[in-house]
């Protein structure tokens, strides 16, 4: 049965997503074709120049918006689908459907994972499409993610795979803190949406001061190791076992609202 | 097992237990029987409705479906209308029959086309383009398609003209298995009486009357939208 909700919940959104990407891919090869343009005429001191440097601007910051945009949306659908289907009166057939609420969640979980991961690469493949090969912003970009990787200690394995890890528990953190937040917004007579949206921000505080705390408590704890493999590796397990905790917990609470505490409008 | 629908002190409240919905329902449900649950606006009728098709919890008592508590297996055995349009409006039909056929193995996509061939609907249409009848009518037909042992109809005729209604009670006596049992939920009594088999009355949560039709028409001589309008006069 899983495999049949997984079917609907990406049928639902995937004519959204393909939209949505090939918007940004469109506004990718723009952005492209005013930085070859530019480039071409970078050492041109005439009044093109200024036009050139005005499109690349404008091109680059429409696509950077572009980029922030489809992040946004993507968690946005993202939490319409879970509110539509589950929580709003197609509920009223979704959990009628001889499926366990678990296996409900897990579909949301996994294709709203799924659909974040989709963005983030297609959000790499535009900007590859935007730098790649152009001289100059290609050197660039390389160099200048190179100096992060080294920075970050990207170099060792082990903390390009913690920072991998992270990276996939943080969304998953995400999302399961979206689901649960609409499961506690359900329970209210009036205003759903606006409560979950004050519930996922209250959440988002709590876990903003806990990190912040607990930062200040791990500079403390390793001082003097600042940069060094041990400090970065430390950081993040403890940010992926935090994360973690923060994803089941949201995860547990979502089920046992939707098992017991199920209020359909 | 000859019941279908077995509860034993089912208890429902809401607002912490200020809002008692249901107080201590008791009730058996026979195989092959139409059975009407008939009480006025906030009696509990949704309510029951809902616990049985587990969109909600009972705070006590004991509720079992083809001897089953409910779950994904009584799921597998109740084909649910309820009183909202619960399809989604970007859907269309042929895609709705697909994904009834999907999750119900009980489900009849050759009575679904049909159904929808005799009232002219279009199954390339898309839910959006359609009237709010026809989107109830479609609904019905989905839920008609199900060869269930239970069908729990919440207020089917609620809100359809009476054209409309004629239809809606036809379908629903002609697309059902007779070894299955139809529980309906109504207040407007005179429109489906004629095809009940047996009435329970519900006001403020309580069970008042669980009869067989004909034997209450006997006995009182009157009808039962006759007595209805007695037992909730205002």
């Amino acid at each position: 049965m899983l495999r049949k909700l997984l079917k609907y919940d990406y049928k639902a959104n995937m004519f959204y997503f393909l939209l949505m990407y090939g918007v940004l891919m469109g506004i990718a090869v723009l952005a492209r074709v005013s930085i070859a343009m530019a480039d071409a005429r970078y050492f041109d001191f005439d009044d093109q120049h200024v036009l050139s440097i005005m499109t690349v601007a404008g091109s680059s910051v429409l696509y950077l918006l572009a980029c922030g945009a489809v992040m946004v949306l993507t968690f946005l659908l993202v939490a319409m689908r879970f509110y539509k289907n589950l929580m709003g009166p197609e509920g009223y057939l979704s959990f009628t459907l001889p499926v366990s609420e678990g296996a409900h969640l897990a579909s949301k979980m996994i294709s709203g994972v799924t659909f974040v991961f989709l963005s983030s690469l297609v959000i790499f493949a535009s900007a590859s499409v935007v730098t790649a090969g152009v001289g100059l912003w290609d050197e660039l970009a390389v160099s200048f993610l190179w100096s992060v990787f080294r920075a970050l200690r990207m170099d060792q394995l082990l903390i390009t795979l913690l920072y991998l890890l992270e990276g996939i528990v943080t969304v998953v953190e995400a999302v399961a803190v979206i689901y649960v937040s609409i499961c506690i917004g359900q329970l209210a007579v009036k205003h759903r949406v606006l409560g979950a949206i004050g519930i996922f921000l209250a959440i988002y505080l709590v876990i903003g001061i806990i990190t912040t705390l607990g930062s200040v408590i791990f500079i403390k704890l390793l001082e003097g190791q600042e940069g060094t493999v041990v400090y970065y590796g430390v950081t993040s397990a403890v940010t992926i076992l935090f994360r973690s905790l923060v994803a089941a917990g949201s995860l547990a609470g979502s089920l046992l609202l939707m098992k017991w505490k199920l209020n359909l409008e | 097992m000859n019941s279908i629908l077995e509860c034993r002190n089912l208890e429902k409240s809401y607002d912490g237990g200020r809002t008692k919905a249901l107080k201590g329902i008791s009730l058996s449900l026979g195989r092959g029987r139409i059975v009407g649950l008939l009480g006025p606006n906030g009696s509990g009728k949704t309510t029951f409705i809902k616990l049985i098709n587990g969109l909600l919890s009972p705070d006590k008592g004991e509720l079992y479906i083809g001897g089953y508590p409910v779950g994904v297996e009584t799921k597998q055995m109740i084909s649910y209308l309820p009183e909202v349009t619960y399809l989604a409006r970007g859907m269309k039909v042929h895609q709705i029959i697909s994904y009834f056929g999907d999750f119900y193995k009980d489900f009849d996509a050759g009575r679904a086309y049909e159904m929808l061939n005799r009232l002219n609907i279009n199954p390339g249409d898309s839910l959006k383009t359609m009237s709010k009848g026809t989107k109830e009518k479609v609904q019905l037909i989905m839920v008609m398609s199900r060869n269930a042992a239970l069908y729990v109809l919440d207020e089917p005729i609620g809100g359809v003209d009476p054209a409309a209604r004629d239809y809606i009670l036809s379908t629903i006596v002609s697309n059902y298995n007779p070894e299955a049992t139809i529980l309906l939920s109504t207040h407007l009594i005179a429109d489906v009486e004629q095809i009940l088999d047996d009435v329970i009355f519900i006001k403020e949560g309580t069970i008042m009357l669980a009869e067989p039709a004909e034997r209450l028409r006997k006995e009182q001589g009157r009808s039962i939208d006759a007595m209805f309008r007695e037992v909730f006069r205002c």
